[in-house]
């Protein structure tokens, strides 16, 4: 429910009744029904949002006695308190409370008595429901975190016009600690955090404990600067805990208020600690807008990707690589881009990573695989001479096709050759371990030729050229861009990447004089907006027939 | 519509409705849908069809919209009615006597409506 008001369910059968109830409880937001049956039915949606029932006893179809009957089979609305409108016969009341009713009124409806018997009732419900939850964590008697969302979205209700910070500390990578030291340890660890902001904090703030490794605090933000709370915080804990690998960082929330809902706060506070917790250096982040619409653009993503691939939505572009020395087509690369019906053109950074974190990457690249092989049939029945085109595979493809002779057969439903597609791998792979490189290994032995994507940027020593089976590596594009600077730098990966029997390929290259360059140091294919931009179907078509023709 | 008016000249009281229904307006809003309220009709077709079971649930509903106008004489009828027609006091019943019952609710809900038409012609 958006608003903060609390729900009541009206089950009266006279429509004049149930607007004396509503104009009554003008505070609370009321559903209603005409008879026993229609309020199970609204039940069964609302029971969650369901405060409390006024219940009229003598209605058509579905009485208030077989209401309760059935109502009171359901576990999950125990919990939900109901006042029987009786005609105030005793016979009546009491066979209602033996069923469950929890309360009585009668008509004539006083306003002060309805609103006194609702109010303290909802309350009683309340206070019940928090104390069947645990209150205190066992461990470091901090609040739950039920208890402190319970508590901070109470807050937020009882002032909606203040406005609030609230900040997640997060221990970095508990899970090694425990490794490391023990439960016993690490428990320890918890309980001295706790003890410290109990010292630290005034009052005013509240706080309490999320999941294994994690506390959350909330203040006015007015009231105090979360920098030097922060601070003041981070310099005790780590005075008390005194642990090698042990450190801690902060998301921080600030100027939240009552129209927002706790669930977010805590799902955006969330987001910040994984985006920060990769950067050693950073171990404070802040929530901006910024961050809100890069959240809700990934919401929207998740949200939509299996449709968009259903939809065909998810197309791809070609982009021509050409001999450095003759120019002639010698290949392309096959890029996925996402047209989306209302957003348009989604670039690729803002999906890719968000597939390769969640393993749709692998249905996205089975996908281009087949479009690819789909084109390149078409192609060759029109007659026209096709080069190699390389498909990405990323690591979470690796560990997630466990056969990959799905890629021989896509290749045979449209016949065609293996030599016709490579594939591209990124180099950071050579990070992650044998599993990893054997399976490039059994892909490579299945007859494909593989690239290695990105090399030089950053992680791949040439010492890599040995451990990974591969044909070609691709030069990062930051090598063209400072090609006066590296030239000797690329003049040694190629010749050694030709001593050992792999041909390289630039990317990024825009200009005749990179070209010129890249020729001269023996590089042997070239890709870039010198020849083209990636391009859609068509357009390649009449890019593989114009130069066919010439 | 003069509400104070109105609830004297159907012999309702006022002061309780002020007090149940807290303003004029939304009285006023309530009165005149009560002119559209099917439950005299329904209670009227029980007891013509002799089903005195619906006939105690409407008059049971009549008496409880009654209340909440704090139309006084109407309601002290229905109450008359709905107690004879309780579905405990079955051994007893005596339909004629229930229609001679019925006749009385009639007048009151007759005038009722009646006032609430002359009040908004004014």
């Amino acid at each position: 429910m958006s608003d903060n008001k609390k729900t009541i369910l009206i089950i009266e059968d006279n429509e004049l009744n149930r607007e004396f109830l509503i104009n009554i409880l003008e505070d609370y937001k009321c559903l209603e029904a005409e008879n026993g049956k229609v309020g199970l039915e609204i039940l069964k949606n609302h029971a969650d949002d369901i405060s409390l029932i006024l219940l009229d006893v003598q209605m058509p179809v579905m009485n208030g006695y077989e209401f309760l009957n059935e109502f009171s089979l359901h576990d999950m609305y125990k919990s939900i308190p109901v006042i029987v409108i009786t005609g105030s016969k005793i016979s009546e009341e009491e066979k209602c409370l033996q069923i469950g009713a929890s309360d009585f009124i009668t008509k004539p409806y006083i306003p002060s008595v309805v609103l006194k018997r609702v109010e303290a009732l909802i309350r009683l419900r309340e206070s019940i429901s928090l104390l069947n939850e645990v209150k205190y964590d066992k461990l470091t008697k901090t609040y739950t975190s039920n208890v402190f969302t319970h508590y901070f979205s109470e807050l937020l209700k009882t002032h909606p016009r203040r406005k609030y910070t609230c900040v997640l500390i997060n221990i970095k990578s508990f899970k090694r600690l425990n490794d490391l030291y023990g439960e016993e340890k690490c428990n320890e660890v918890l309980v001295s955090i706790a003890s410290t902001m109990r010292s630290v904090f005034d009052n005013d703030i509240l706080y309490g404990r999320f999941s294994s490794d994690r506390f959350a605090f909330v203040f006015e933000s007015k009231s105090h600067d979360y920098n030097k709370l922060i601070s003041k915080l981070k310099k005790q804990i780590y005075d008390t805990v005194n642990l090698k690998y042990f450190s801690i960082n902060f998301a921080v929330y600030e100027n939240v208020h009552g129209k927002m809902q706790v669930r977010t706060i805590l799902n955006s506070l969330y987001y910040i600690i994984n985006s920060i917790s990769n950067q050693y250096n950073v171990d404070v982040g802040c929530f901006t807008q910024k961050d809100l619409e890069e959240l809700e653009y990934s919401y929207f993503v998740i949200e939509n990707m299996v449709k968009g691939l259903d939809n065909n939505e998810f197309k791809v572009f070609y982009q021509p690589k050409h001999n450095a020395k003759t120019k002639e087509l010698c290949g392309a690369e096959a890029l996925v881009r996402w047209n989306h019906p209302s957003k348009g053109l989604i670039p690729p950074s803002k999906f890719v990573s968000i597939f390769e974190q969640n393993g749709f990457v692998t249905k996205i690249d089975l996908f281009i695989l087949n479009e690819v092989c789909k084109n390149l049939r078409e192609w060759i029945d029109k007659g026209f001479k096709v080069c190699p085109v390389s498909v990405n595979l990323s690591r979470k493809d690796l560990m997630q096709i466990e056969d990959f002779s799905i890629f021989d057969q896509t290749l045979n439903k449209y016949n065609i050759d293996k030599k016709l597609i490579h594939f591209e791998i990124t180099e950071s792979l050579c990070e992650y371990g044998d599993d990893i490189l054997e399976k490039v290994r059994i892909i490579h032995n299945m007859g494909y030729l593989i690239e290695i994507d990105d090399f030089g940027n950053g992680y791949s020593s040439l010492g890599i050229i040995a451990d990974i089976p591969m044909d070609y590596i691709k030069l990062d594009m930051t090598f063209a861009q400072h090609l006066e600077k590296q030239k000797e730098v690329v003049k040694t990966i190629i010749s050694m990447a030709h001593a050992m029997g792999v041909k390289t390929i630039a990317e990024g290259v825009e200009t005749e004089s990179q070209l010129s360059t890249l020729k001269d140091l023996k590089c042997d294919s070239i890709q870039g907006y010198y020849f083209s931009k990636p391009i859609p179907h068509d357009d390649f078509e009449k890019y593989i027939k114009k130069l066919q023709r010439s | 519509m003069d509400v104070k008016e109105f609830y004297d000249s159907i012999g309702g009281n006022y002061d309780t409705a002020l007090k149940q229904l807290m303003n004029d307006n939304f009285i006023q809003k309530m009165v005149e849908k009560f002119l559209n309220d099917p439950t005299f009709q329904n209670l009227s077709i029980a007891l013509d069809n002799d089903d005195f079971e619906t006939a105690f649930r409407e008059a049971h509903t009549l008496k409880g919209v009654a209340l909440n106008f704090a139309f006084k004489r109407l309601s002290d009828v229905s109450i008359i009615l709905t107690d004879f027609l309780r579905p405990e006091n079955s051994t007893s019943f005596n339909p004629e006597k229930a229609k001679k019952i019925f006749i009385d609710v009639k007048v009151e809900y007759e005038n009722v409506i009646q006032k609430i038409n002359e009040q908004i012609k004014k």
